[in-house]
Order: structure tokens, then C-alpha cells, then sequence
């Protein structure tokens, strides 16, 4: 059986180089070999688990020599999750932190809520019904933003903290429906009312 | 017989550790399937250990196919679920049989039969034990719990049908707050079991919870390992459990054992398997659920009786015929177990992920007192799995000889770094309401939360 692909993900190496990570425990099927160069969109070869096949493409922004193959020679070889598949030299690679750059640079009158642990975000009490905030909304000392959960158990987001005025606009809700985010990442973006 | 070199730990934490102290002692290598938040955990080091995948439970812990796979690739002939995660779901143990990997637990169609909770209600009823009046199966609705809520009278409690360990449950005590009740108990259930379908039973408040330990070979030999009250909970999540339940009359409990023998074996029960019931105001045992799965608080058992949960499991699972029967079983003295979780009791019991600086218990090799812990100073919590952390069980003459012996060792516990729930169990074991047994599930006793 052949179902989807998996776009693999990166790990920048030290000189002019990235590893192409498996996105799964499995049995990797190369289809490159050293010396091959492979492009974005590109298929690699395939990853089975338990009898499932999927291709594994190159994402935007790879473009290369395999330096390195993992498992040799071998056609089919026993990965875990993480590990190198291929080792690229790297003739051009468009460095993929530059989306994260858009975040800097906020006008006056901008204001975050961040998450106060580690979690995973939802944005709704269930998934029928309407989120708790959106973009336009005001928001006041005391209400609920959204859940986390944290250790199984959903923890409220109550806007809150001795940085953030009474009440603020909603910008933007940043992170999607059931994201991981760290403690310190931005849930909300919000404006001040008075600012505005 | 056939015989397991390595065995698969498709679980993390506390019970992989336990599971492979076992797998040590029987001589077989066990192999960890991790996932990426678990990858330098401390009981992992000098072991084979292999990454499924992400943190995220549905990619790593819960991922069947990956977990199936590695542990084909790693040569491993049989697999420990653990509990939680995929311990009692049928599709995965199925999953292992077709790939030639032994699934530690329940044949798969005495799992689904038992992860269904209302079909499992009724056979336990043909079986001679008695059941919480409620729904006559799953509820189709909103309205239809209202109406089976009526026809029995509030309060009532609403149960996830796939569900266990609390999750999925929600008290209701009028007809007007059962829509939002309804709704978030399928939310949660949904996102904890994928299954969203609720039962519903009447609310017998004020009771305690007492569990039935048993264990079954493929040829229909059952043996009990006692009782164990459970009764300390909060939010319906267990925080202390003992055994013997000194609160019950001598006739119930015989009665009520040999019915969960009976029941077990009629069912065609294979390995280690826990009945939970609730003893009402009446003194009766009624049925709650049976769980397909070795149980958290397993170790109450062990300590009683010397016999390790975990090799049997492994030895009913190769073929072996129970190598002793009912009457070699002596059930000596009194066990308690405390879990200690990476909670602030002093704050709702708010979760506490993070950074264990220092880690120390001092035990002075009191061989009635242990330690089932995956921790260590400098470990990080992960904030992607539950929270239990450790587990300190011990043994005394009677309950006071318990009860002291595990305060004492609770008192020799340090973790600086994170909260956890070690206070409120001091609190608890020195409380005169849990020291003469006047309390029960609605609330902590001793600790006003």
C-alpha cells in the first residue's frame, strides 16, 4: 500500500549542510544515493510502517548533494524517528527561521498575552462550539481566553498579569486549534483600547 | 512453551520503569518505545530504547502502527501496554498478534467486550453481581439523558462508554445543568478516548470505592488477590489506595470475591484484570467496571501477597498455567500506597511541570517500604503526560503499622524544584477522619482543597 507523503523536516548542520530527519519509527527505502542532488518537492524514497508506504519529499528551501545516506549501501533499513535520513551539502537554502522575523518590529500600543506554561492550546470550550476570543473582540480583566492542557487536564486562560491594561483589543489569536506552545509563547496579540 | 527474550515497553514513565525492573529479574531485554519528550529520561539509560515519534501522544504513545513497527524491527516477541495509552484498546493488541507480537493482556474481544462499559455492566449482572442502576446502555442525546435521569432521580452521574480513570465524567444534579454537563463530558471523552458515546448511572454519593485484584490463565484457572479500597480521590482521580478495605463486613467481601472469580472466568478473562465497585450506605458491592490492564496502584497487592503482578503477566502470556492456586495465596497484613504527582495541592492541585533540582528518598533499606519511581535529581517533568511521578507503597502488621510506616518514609522525600502532592498526603495519613476510616470519595480527608 502507498498512502500520502511526509514532507520531512530539516535539522541545520554546522557548515553549509542539513540532515533530512525521519518523520517516523520505520523501514526507510532510499531512492538517492550519495552524490545525487535533490530539490525541493523532491521524493527520497519511501518510509513503511507496518506494511504502509509514504513518500518522503524535500520541503521548500533544501536544495543539495547527499553527502551521507544513512544505512549505506542498504535498500531497506530500520530507522527510528529524528534520525538522519540524508546528509545535504547545501549549494543554496533559504533560511526557514526568516518567518519568525514578521513578529518583530510591533507598533506602539501592542500587547501580548503569553501562555503561563507549557501546554496545548484550544481556542473553544468543544469543538462545536464558537471560540472564546477572536480577532476584534475586546477583552476584559477576569474573562477566558482559551484552554490548555497541560498533564490532561484543561486549564483555563484568564486574562490576567500587572502588564496588561483592563481591557485590550484581540489582533490575532496566534496559535492554531491544538497546538503545542511553550510557556512565554504568545496566545493573543492584542492593542491597548486607549492607544487606538 | 515459548519463551520472551525481548519485550516491547509501549508505555513511559513510572510503569515502564516497573515493567522493566521485571523483564530484569525474568532475564529478558525489554526494548522502550519513546517518544522525542522522553528521549534522555533517566530510565531509559543503558537500555535499548527506540523513538517513535513526536511528544505528542497521537504521534509516539498512541501511534499503533509505530509502536507495532518498532517493535517488529527491534525483534521483540512480545509487547507490554503498560496502562493508559493503548493498554485496553483491542485494535492495537490485534494490531501485535498479526505481526507476530504477543499482546501482554486480554484476548482482544474480552478487551472490546470490556471497553465497552454497558455491555460489560451486563455481563457482570448474568454473573451474579450487582450493578448502579442507570441507562440500559449508552445514551443517544441530551434529551435521553434527561429522561433515563428522571426515570432514576438526580443526582446522576455521567460516564464515558470507552472511558476510565475518570476522565469523561460529570455529576449532574438537575435536568437543567445536564446540557452543559453532556457537552463537556463528550468533549473530553472524545479528545481522551475518541469516543464521544456516554452512559449514565445514578449518583451514589457518600460511597467508597473497593477494587477486586484477579488473575486468570488461558485455561480458565481465576485466583483473587484481594480487595483494595481506593476511596481517597479527588475529581475521581485516585490518590491513596490499601488493602485490606477494612471497612467492609467480612460476609460481603467473601461474597463479592467469589462472584468477581466467577464472573472472570465466565467471561473468559486471560491475565491480569481489576473489577472497581462502589460500596453503597448498605454495605453492598455494586459493580462499576472491570479494567483490562495491570493498575496503577497494582503494587498494594504485590506487597500482600509477594507475588509480582507484571512476571505474571508475562508468564500467563507465554502459555504457562497458573503455578499456584487460591488457597497458596496468603493475604498478609496491611498495604498503602501513596501516589505522588507533580501537582500544587496548595493550588487547586494546578499542574507542575518542570525542573526536579533534587530528588532524595531515604528508605534505610526498610524492605516494607517501596519506591516505584522513574525520577531522579535533574529529571524534567514533561508537560505532555500525566503527572504522576512516584509511587511509595508500605507494608505493616496492621493499617496504623502502615499508615506510620509510610509517613515516616513520605517525610524522608525531598523534590525541590517542582510541587507535589507529598503534603497533602501527610495531611491525609495524620488526619483522624482517614486514620478511623470516616470518609469517602466526595472528599479529601483531612485536606481542605
Amino acid at each position: 500500500m502507498n498512502e500520502g507523503v511526509y514532507v520531512l523536516r530539516v535539522r541545520a548542520m554546522d557548515r553549509d549542510g542539513s540532515e533530512l530527519l525521519s518523520p517516523s519509527v520505520g523501514v526507510f527505502m532510499p531512492r538517492v544515493t550519495e552524490g545525487d542532488v535533490v530539490a525541493s518537492g523532491q521524493s527520497i524514497g519511501m518510509i513503511e510502517v507496518l506494511g504502509v508506504r509514504r513518500e518522503l519529499l524535500v520541503p521548500a528551501g533544501v536544495e543539495g548533494r547527499v553527502a551521507d545516506r544513512i544505512g549505506g549501501g542498504r535498500a531497506r533499513v530500520a530507522v527510528q524517528y529524528d534520525d538522519a535520513l540524508l546528509s545535504i551539502s547545501t549549494t543554496s537554502m533559504v533560511n526557514l527561521s526568516d518567518a519568525d522575523s514578521s513578529e518583530t518590529g510591533d507598533p506602539d500600543g501592542a500587547l501580548a498575552f503569553t501562555a503561563p506554561m507549557s501546554g496545548r492550546f484550544y481556542s473553544r470550550p468543544s469543538p462545536t462550539e464558537p471560540p472564546f476570543v477572536s480577532a476584534g473582540d475586546v477583552v476584559q480583566r477576569g474573562q477566558t481566553l482559551g484552554l490548555l492542557e497541560v498533564m490532561k487536564t484543561f486549564n483555563r486562560l484568564v486574562y490576567q498579569g500587572d502588564a496588561l491594561p483592563e481591557s485590550a483589543q484581540v489582533e490575532k489569536v496566534v496559535p492554531n486549534e491544538g497546538d503545542d506552545v511553550v510557556r512565554g509563547d504568545v496566545i493573543l496579540a492584542l492593542r491597548s483600547l486607549a492607544e487606538t | 512453551m515459548k519463551r520472551f527474550r525481548r519485550l516491547f515497553i509501549a508505555n513511559r514513565g513510572e510503569v515502564a520503569a516497573r515493567i522493566a525492573r521485571t523483564c530484569d529479574r525474568l532475564a529478558i531485554t525489554p526494548v522502550f518505545g519513546v517518544s522525542e519528550a522522553d528521549r534522555d529520561a533517566p530510565y531509559l539509560r543503558g537500555c535499548e530504547s527506540v523513538l517513535l515519534g513526536p511528544a505528542r501522544s497521537s504521534e509516539s504513545y498512541l501511534a499503533r502502527e509505530r509502536i507495532v513497527q518498532a517493535a517488529v524491527q527491534t525483534r521483540c516477541s512480545a509487547l507490554h501496554p503498560g496502562w493508559g495509552f493503548l493498554a485496553e484498546d483491542p485494535l492495537f493488541a490485534s494490531l501485535c498478534e498479526a505481526h507476530g507480537v504477543t499482546f501482554i493482556g486480554p484476548p482482544p474481544a474480552v478487551m472490546q467486550k470490556l471497553g465497552r462499559k454497558t455491555p460489560a455492566k451486563a455481563s457482570m449482572a448474568a454473573a451474579g453481581l450487582k450493578l448502579i442502576p442507570g441507562s440500559d446502555g449508552v445514551v443517544h442525546g441530551v434529551e435521553q439523558a434527561r429522561e433515563v435521569a428522571n426515570a432514576i432521580g438526580f443526582p446522576v452521574l455521567l460516564k464515558a462508554e470507552s472511558g476510565g480513570g475518570g476522565r469523561g465524567m460529570r455529576i449532574v444534579r438537575k435536568a437543567s445543568e445536564m446540557k452543559a454537563a453532556y457537552d463537556s463530558a463528550q468533549s473530553e471523552s472524545l479528545a481522551c478516548f475518541a469516543d464521544g458515546r456516554l452512559y449514565l448511572e445514578k449518583l451514589i454519593e457518600g460511597g467508597r470505592h473497593i477494587e477486586i485484584q484477579l488473575l486468570a490463565d488461558k485455561y480458565g484457572k481465576v485466583v483473587h488477590m484481594g480487595e483494595r479500597d481506593c476511596s481517597v480521590q479527588r475529581n475521581h482521580q485516585k490518590l491513596i489506595e490499601e488493602s485490606p478495605a477494612t471497612v467492609l463486613n467480612d460476609a460481603e467481601r467473601e461474597q463479592t470475591l467469589a462472584a468477581a472469580v466467577r464472573a472472570t472466568s465466565a467471561i473468559g478473562y486471560v491475565g491480569a484484570g481489576t473489577m472497581e465497585f462502589l460500596l453503597d450506605e448498605g454495605g453492598e458491592l455494586r459493580f462499576m467496571e472491570m479494567n483490562a490492564r495491570l493498575q496503577v496502584e497494582h503494587p498494594v497487592s504485590e506487597m500482600r501477597t509477594d507475588i509480582d503482578l507484571v512476571e505474571a503477566q508475562i508468564r500467563i502470556a507465554t502459555g504457562e498455567p497458573l503455578w499456584f492456586s487460591q488457597e497458596d495465596i496468603r493475604l498478609r497484613g496491611h498495604a498503602i500506597e501513596c501516589r505522588i504527582n507533580a501537582e500544587d495541592p496548595e493550588s487547586g492541585f494546578a499542574p507542575s511541570p518542570g525542573v526536579i533540582d533534587r530528588w532524595e528518598v531515604a528508605l534505610c533499606g526498610d524492605e516494607h517500604v517501596r519506591v516505584d519511581t522513574h525520577v531522579e535529581s535533574g529529571y524534567e517533568v514533561p508537560p505532555h503526560y500525566d503527572s504522576l511521578i512516584c509511587k511509595v507503597i508500605a507494608w505493616g502488621q496492621d493499617r496504623d503499622a502502615a499508615c506510620d510506616r509510610l509517613t515516616e518514609a513520605l517525610q524522608s522525600l525531598r523534590c525541590d524544584g517542582i510541587s507535589t502532592t507529598t503534603p497533602m498526603h501527610l495531611a491525609v495519613l495524620s488526619s483522624k477522619e482517614f486514620r478511623e476510616n470516616r470518609y469517602d470519595t466526595s472528599a479529601v480527608p483531612g485536606w481542605e482543597s
